[in-house]
């Protein structure tokens, strides 16, 4: 049991680690070759899927720490404060990456 | 009238004169040092403009050349919709552009109804590139007027004050109201424009454009925001102090209530005890 389940968990870190290190040549070429390389944005699409997906992701994301920290001080509902935390934090991590991806 | 001491910096470019050789185009390269064009993919050829081509000559059937440029708008939707600033209009007329403050977002572009500016796709560091009317080189005293202007070799573009500009297209065009067409483009266009186009033919624009400044539009909008978010604020502290003293009534109560319970428990208690 035990060991099964430490097998899926390694496959699951493998598969993340995989994604970052793909991330991490894509990073490297933006700066070697330009924004255009790697987003294959253009002068007639300067947002394209790119800040689409960057606006949805990261601000619908950061939209619910607002609602669980609204819960929490502004509707003093103590029932969601432990979600407050990993909430805000997602949040900050949402509107890190619309800055980033910008 | 020295154009350059004036307020309002102008172009006044006449269709019916440009015989398309593109002077202006290299003029203003070498001027800006924009480099050579690259063979953009995305692009309607080479000869669109692009992050190496602030200015360049539509070639429309029947050798009508129209030349394509920034047109330093009087109320420009690049700057109003720039959130760090580094778009400017001058109060001598250009709109001008400080890479420094440039984060790249690309508003301007999304918000620019000529569609004009351009970003550097290829760069490390990338910029918006687009026609600053030579502003920096008049500014530091190398030119007198724009690269683009000082090499046609027609005068079908010239430089001036936005009036006498205006007056002069009118000139013109009552002069010959049989070859121009009764419209000077970029008096009213997108609330006006400090770049102007007198022709024979009809100039094809971006359907974006409008007959207003568009950045009066979001001005509408946008004025309301100090109100919207010191009122939205204000509102949830009160909220905050409703439901905070809500909970302490209840608190209270449920208190009053544990109390109350022990009393009687206890009476019950002394009761039995008797």
């Amino acid at each position: 049991m035990m060991d099964t389940r430490s097998a899926r968990l390694r496959t699951v870190k493998g598969a993340l680690w995989f994604i970052v290190g793909i991330a991490a040549i894509v990073g490297v070429a933006r700066f070697l070759a330009g924004l255009g390389a790697v987003t294959n944005l253009t002068d007639r699409t300067p947002w394209g899927l790119w800040v689409g997906f960057d606006v949805m992701g990261g601000v619908a994301l950061a939209a619910g720490g607002f609602v669980i920290a609204a819960m929490v001080y502004v509707f003093r509902s103590e029932r969601f404060r432990p979600l407050l935390r990993p909430a805000v934090l997602t949040a900050f991590l949402g509107y890190m990456a619309v800055a980033v991806g910008l | 009238m020295n154009p350059v001491n004036s307020s309002h910096w102008a172009i006044l470019t006449d269709v019916t004169k440009c015989i398309g050789c593109e002077s202006c185009v290299e003029g203003c390269r070498e001027a800006n040092h924009t480099g050579e064009d690259r063979p953009w993919a995305w692009q309607n050829g080479v000869r669109d403009l692009s992050a190496s081509r602030w200015t360049t000559i539509d070639r429309l059937p029947g050798n009508h050349y129209i030349r394509r440029q920034c047109r330093h708008c009087i109320s420009p939707a690049c700057a109003s919709a720039c959130p760090v600033g580094a778009l400017k209009k001058t109060p001598e007329g250009p709109v001008v552009y400080d890479a420094v403050k440039c984060m790249g977002c690309r508003y301007c572009m999304m918000a620019c109804p000529f569609q004009i500016p351009r970003y550097s796709w290829d760069s490390a560091v990338p910029a918006v590139r687009k026609c600053v009317l030579c502003h920096d080189r008049i500014e530091r005293g190398e030119a007198t007027e724009p690269a683009c202007t000082a090499s046609c070799p027609t005068e079908a573009t010239v430089f001036g004050s936005r009036e006498e500009l205006l007056k002069e297209a009118r000139k013109r065009i009552e002069a010959a109201p049989e070859l121009y067409r009764n419209h000077v483009w970029g008096e009213t266009e997108a609330g006006g424009t400090n770049v102007l186009t007198i022709s024979d033919v009809d100039i094809p624009l971006p359907n974006t454009v409008p007959t207003d400044a568009l950045p009066e539009r979001t001005w509408a909008a946008l004025k309301t925001v100090p109100y919207a978010f010191i009122g939205a604020g204000v509102g949830m502290l009160g909220l905050r102090w409703i439901m905070g003293r809500r909970n302490e009534l209840r608190e209270a109560e449920a208190r009053a209530q544990a109390a109350r319970a022990e009393e009687e428990a206890r009476a019950a208690a002394e009761e039995c005890e008797e």
